[in-house]
């Protein structure tokens, strides 16, 4: 703080609101968690349940799937209207992965459909979108709940 | 640029400095990109979800690919426990049951309607409660506790009952557990 006489000047010390921006920036880089659109669709509320098991590492072999509460089928913030696009989909998505494994020199390769289903949705389109994933190849599935702690 | 000499001068005049290079760093522009990356990353945080999975998988067949049950595939019950939900019109549970084998059918419970659009039946906390005690009553009877159990639900009831009622069966303990195609 300077005096000049009669003329007192205020100036503001920076440094500590510099400080404390660069460790709340520090922060949130440090927890930044970018989610795929088709891993975390906000239209899909989980079902809560408390015996599911935690997620396992997503890895590259896995093929995600929305199912909103009016039964849409959503692939990537895109929707899949019909069995037969659904199938389509399901089935690209498992020749891309496979090629992808084969390339690698990757052997026994197995594609897992993860379906993130909202709990309003009817029992009915889960099990038609099951099914279409059987038509479509795939052996191994994995619902996603919220796990209720 | 007036006012920078000034201040020179007066910070000259208060520290005694006669000479030297003034490096004068202007803080602003860097403030305003903090704030910008401040602003950015607040924007993009996400806190982790409590998600979890359960695993399944599909009956394989002799060609390799697997196959789910087709309605009324095994509509009676031979060696096998079925698990009964119906829905009511809303798509919350009504009733739950457990078929035996030799037709024997074990009644759980008859829902009570829910109170408001959209929430489960009241009584359905307690409904689980009791399905889970007789499905560990099965488990203690040597001659279902090897059995494979099936869920045999409504195409209406909702997916979040669904669960509730798959996982209480999946905790039962039984080596095997699947699901019907839905009616």
């Amino acid at each position: 703080m300077t005096n000049s006489g009669s003329d007192s000047r205020l100036e503001i010390n920076l440094t500590p609101l510099l400080d404390l921006v660069l460790q709340l920036i520090m922060f949130f880089m440090l927890t930044v968690n970018f989610v795929r659109v088709d891993q975390a669709n906000e239209r899909v509320d989980l079902p809560v349940v408390q015996s599911a098991v935690p997620l396992k590492s997503s890895g590259d072999h896995v093929v995600y799937l929305n199912i909103s509460k009016d039964g849409e089928r959503l692939a990537g913030g895109a929707k899949l209207a019909g069995a037969t696009e659904l199938r389509a989909y399901l089935r690209e998505r498992k020749a891309d992965i496979e090629r992808v494994a084969k390339a690698r020199g990757e052997t026994g390769v197995q594609v897992i459909i993860v379906v993130r289903a909202h709990k309003d949705c009817s029992w009915g389109d889960v099990y038609d979108t099951l099914d279409e994933c059987n038509k479509a190849g795939y052996q191994l599935w994995r619902m996603r709940v919220i796990r209720q702690v | 640029m007036l006012t920078a000499h000034l201040i020179r001068r007066r910070r000259k005049q208060i520290t005694g400095d006669t000479g030297g290079v003034d490096l004068g760093i202007i803080i602003t522009p860097m403030l305003d990109m903090a704030f910008q990356l401040l602003a950015f990353f607040i924007m993009t945080y996400h806190p982790p979800a409590r998600e979890a999975e359960v695993d399944g998988t599909l009956k394989p067949t002799a060609s390799g690919v697997g196959k789910l049950p087709s309605p009324g595939a095994d509509p009676v019950n031979k060696l096998k426990l079925r698990l009964v939900v119906k829905a009511g019109p809303s798509g919350q549970p009504a009733s739950i049951a457990l078929e035996k084998p030799a037709l024997r059918r074990v009644e759980i419970a008859q829902l009570k309607p829910p109170v408001k659009a959209g929430e489960p039946p009241p009584d359905l906390a307690e409904a689980l409660k009791k399905l889970r005690e007789v499905l560990d009553d099965s488990r203690k009877d040597p001659e279902e506790r090897d059995l494979e159990l099936e869920i045999d639900a409504d195409r209406k009831l909702r997916y979040g009952p669904f669960m509730q009622v798959r996982e209480v069966a999946e905790t039962a303990g039984f080596k095997k557990l699947g699901f019907n195609a839905p009616r």
